[in-house]
Parts: structure tokens; sequence; C-alpha cells
């Protein structure tokens, strides 16, 4: 079953067990800020199953920022959509990783109310997930050095680019998308199993 | 030199061997400098070292061309007569019509380019080689001149605390504004763009004006999580130790919200000194998301080396 993956700040999803005044089973209406739309629709991108694109989608993501910060990310069963009635389009994204663009959709026609599911999918059903500044710093690295992103289509700005850490190769020069790296070697950094299968985990 | 010795109390062993020329140029500047507080120097260009901001300040006023006063102010100076030193005291140099030359302007530009903000810039200033240099020697001033400056000079110390009210006015009005934008991790938000320019304006003394503002006023949660999450990212070593010591404070915040910037800011930080406090803030958190993401940050520094 893939996932549906949207970028969130986690403290707006933090529940009764420290908001005193907010009911058991009820989100804070700050979680909404989160899933603010335009149009009526919601941009999110599509991890697979085996979450093998996992990494490669929030390292695209933070590579399209003003600068390299945490990420704080959610991800939901697809099913979710199907279950609510939203409809998805296929629109690519604007990142500087084209695959990660295919795995871009909107959510379209979406009602206050389909909004309100798919909010209370995140906080019941949803992983949330923090990466802190330094892992999402190494994967953008590694993301360059693997040629999945494009360097010159990064929207950071070049002080950024400076203290991304990209591999060293075996003949000491950086590895960066002008040098590609066998793809095969992400799978082996997130691996296989769900469980391990958290992005920053294997770098350290 | 009995001018010199009644007004200074010092007494100098005249020697034996014959005064020079300008031993004794020497000598009746100070008696000069002692009788009426006032000496005039011959104009030469000179260096000074600024911060960023007040490089940028300066190539902004004197870019124009336009040849401007400048004073210089030094806590003491102090003169060797007859190998015996001794103080004139404080002084302020004002040096009229003095330029920054369309070299050194040029020059003045390129090192701002490639300067970072902690760095010191290199700044010359040319003065107009036809008008001296006058120097006010603030301990042998008349009463009513010494007054007069120390009223200028009280002037300047009202003007620092409008400055202080005036970045606390600009920071309420910005702390306005954002109620209605939606912050974002990675993404430079309009109050942080402001939030830079208020520092940059007022200098890194103001970031303590700032400290005070949320320590004291009931503010918005999420704006003062963005607030700190800025600290953390702010690439200022002159207050490194200032921001380090509020964001760990911040970590015992009623809101979970700011206790959660915190620890986000303390980890761009990227300090080992604030593990210990890190440690005695999950002791207390009672979030355990919240804790778990803490953790995540201290075991980051604990590898720090």
């Amino acid at each position: 079953m893939p996932f549906i993956l949207r970028k969130i700040r986690k403290a707006r999803w933090h529940g009764n067990d420290v908001l005193d005044w907010l009911l058991p089973d009820e989100i804070q209406a700050d979680s909404l800020l989160d899933l603010s739309t335009k149009d009526n629709q919601l941009s999110i991108y599509i991890v697979e199953d085996d979450r093998s694109n996992l990494e490669r989608i929030i390292a695209a993501l933070a590579g399209n920022c003003d600068f390299i910060s945490n990420v704080d990310y959610a991800l939901v069963p697809a099913e979710v959509l199907s279950e609510s009635g939203i409809e998805v389009a296929d629109v690519k994204g604007e990142t500087s990783d084209e695959q990660v663009n295919e795995a871009h959709r909107d959510l379209i026609h979406l009602s206050a109310s389909k909004l309100l599911v798919l909010a209370k999918a995140i906080s019941i059903r949803g992983e949330r997930t923090r990466l802190t500044t330094k892992k999402v710093r190494k994967m953008i690295g590694r993301s360059i050095a693997n040629g999945y992103i494009d360097k010159a289509r990064l929207k950071l700005p070049a002080n950024e680019i400076s203290k991304l850490k990209l591999p060293q190769q075996s003949d000491g020069t950086t590895a960066d998308h002008g040098n590609r790296i066998n793809k095969g070697t992400s799978d082996r950094e997130i691996g296989r199993d769900p469980e391990a299968n958290q992005p920053g985990g294997s770098e350290e | 030199m009995q001018i010199i010795e009644s007004k200074t109390r010092v007494r100098f062993v005249i020697p034996d061997h014959n005064i020079s020329y300008e031993e004794r140029l020497s000598i009746a500047a100070v008696a000069q400098i002692v009788r009426t507080g006032h000496a005039a120097y011959h104009a030469q260009p000179w260096i000074t070292w600024s911060s960023k901001g007040q490089a940028e300040e300066l190539l902004k006023s004197f870019s124009g061309g336009k040849p401007l006063l400048t004073t210089i102010q030094f806590s003491n100076q102090e003169i060797t007569i007859f190998n015996t030193r001794f103080s004139l005291g404080p002084v302020i140099f004002f040096s009229d019509k003095t330029r920054i030359l369309e070299e050194d302007l040029n020059t003045l530009r390129q090192s701002l380019e490639n300067a970072s903000e902690h760095d010191l810039v290199e700044v010359r200033f040319t003065p107009n080689t036809d008008h001296p240099i006058d120097a006010r020697y603030f301990d042998w001033l008349s009463p009513a001149e010494r007054l007069a400056l120390n009223e200028l000079l009280r002037t300047k110390s009202d003007l620092a605390d409008l400055n202080e009210n005036s970045v606390k006015q600009q920071f309420i009005t910005l702390s306005e504004l954002a109620k209605d934008e939606i912050f974002e991790d990675g993404v430079e938000s309009n109050f942080v763009k402001g939030l830079g320019h208020i520092v940059k304006g007022a200098g890194a003394q103001s970031l303590a004006t700032l400290f005070g503002l949320i320590e004291c006023e009931n503010r918005n949660d999420e704006i003062i999580a963005e607030t700190l999450l800025w600290l953390g990212r702010l690439n200022d070593p002159s207050t490194h130790q200032e921001r380090l010591h509020f964001l760990e404070k911040s970590l015992e915040h009623r809101s979970s919200r700011v206790r959660d910037a915190a620890a986000t800011a303390l980890s761009s930080m990227d300090d080992p000194k604030s593990a210990f406090a890190l440690q005695q803030a999950i002791e207390r958190e009672l979030n355990p998301d919240l804790r778990e993401d803490m953790r995540q940050v201290l075991a980051e520094l604990e590898s720090v080396h």
C-alpha cells in the first residue's frame, strides 16, 4: 500500500497530552495550516509501499527551499484518499529531481469536510516524523552524488549548497550529478524493510 | 613646562642634553592642551576597522562623494615628555570635510561583498589636508565647553534609548503583521526577513531587546517559535553565547510549540554545550513525541567533536 506524503510542522499536531484545552480525539485548528489549499487543491507526493523513494522525495523537497532546515513530514496510507472520496490529479512537481516530480499529485476539488477527514487521518493513522537539519543536509548531498538532483536546478542559495557534504569518491573527488553513481545504491541505503526504512537512519 | 607641571601635577626631570626642536614643539602642544583643552593636528588619511553593518552605513553615507564631518573618540591619550609618561585623558577628534576616495569606496564595496556578518572591514578615510583635525581633551576644557560636549554625548545616549524603543516598536509591528503569515520550515518568511532587517539596522545589541520582549510579553507562540528558529540559524559568533543561553531557557517555556522550536534551534547551533540543558528538558518533557525529537537533537550534539 503506497503512502501520501505531506510536509508539515510536527508541533502543530500536538494533541491533548500537552494542550489541556483540547478534547481527546480532537485536533488543534493550527494543524490545518499544514493543509492550506489553493484553488481547493493540495500538493502531495506518493511514496512507494516499500518507501524506496522516500529519502529521494525528502531531499528534493528540502532542495527546493530557501535554506536547509529540519523536515517534518506526515505519511498516511493512500487508501485514505479513496475512502474519503478525494480526487487525485497527476500534476508534475517542480523540484530538481525529475523522478520525484513524477511522484507529485494534486488533491483536487477539496471540500472543507474532506480536508478535515485528511487532517484526522494524519492525526490518528499518520506517521509524523522529523529529520534534523544535519540528516537532511546529508540526504541532499547523497541525492546530488547519486545524480538524482540536478544541482543547477536547486533553489537553495550558494551559501547553503556550500554546506552540503558530498560523499567522497575513491579518487578523492567529490561526487555530484556529473559523476553518476549506480542508482542501485539508493536501495541499499534506505533498505527494503519498512521498519528499517526511516530516511537518514543509515547515514551515521 | 611650568604650565604642564602645575596643571598635571607631574614632575619632569629636565635632561642634561640639548632639547630638540621636535621636543619643543611637543611640549608647546601639550602646554596648549592642558591650558585650553584644544589641539589641532595636521590631517592625514587614517584607517579604521568597522563591523560589516557599520561599514555598510559608511559606504552609504560617503558614496555621494560629499565630504562629511567625522568624529573619532578615544577613552584616553597618553604622552611622554622627557621619559615621563602621563595621561591627557579622553579625547575626541573632529575631522571636517572627510571623504572616502573613489578607489577606497571600490575596495570597501569589494570587501563588503566578501565579508561575512562577523568580519571586521577596513575603511580608509581621507581628510581635507587644508583643514587641520581639531581635538578636544575633556579633562582640560573650560567648564562651559565640557558641559556643551557632554550634552552632545548625552544626546548620543538618548539616541541609544530611542533605538531600543524603535526596535521594540518594529518587533511588535512585525509580529502583528506575521499573525496572518503561515510559516514553513526551510522557507524564509517575511517575518524573518523583517527580523533580519531590524537587527541589521540596530546592531547585534538589539537581540537583547528581542529577548526581553519574548520573555516579558505574552506573544503568539507560533511567532515566538519562528523567532527562536531564526535565532538558531543566525551566523553571528559575537552573539552565540547569548543566543545559546536564551534558547536553553526557552526549553522551559510553557508552550510545547516553543519548547520544540528551542530544541530545533539548538540543533541548528550545533553546540555540544547545550547537551546538559537538553538532557534536563527531556526529563521534564511530558509529550513523548517531542521528547523523542529532543533525544534526536541530543544524540547529534553528543556526537559533535
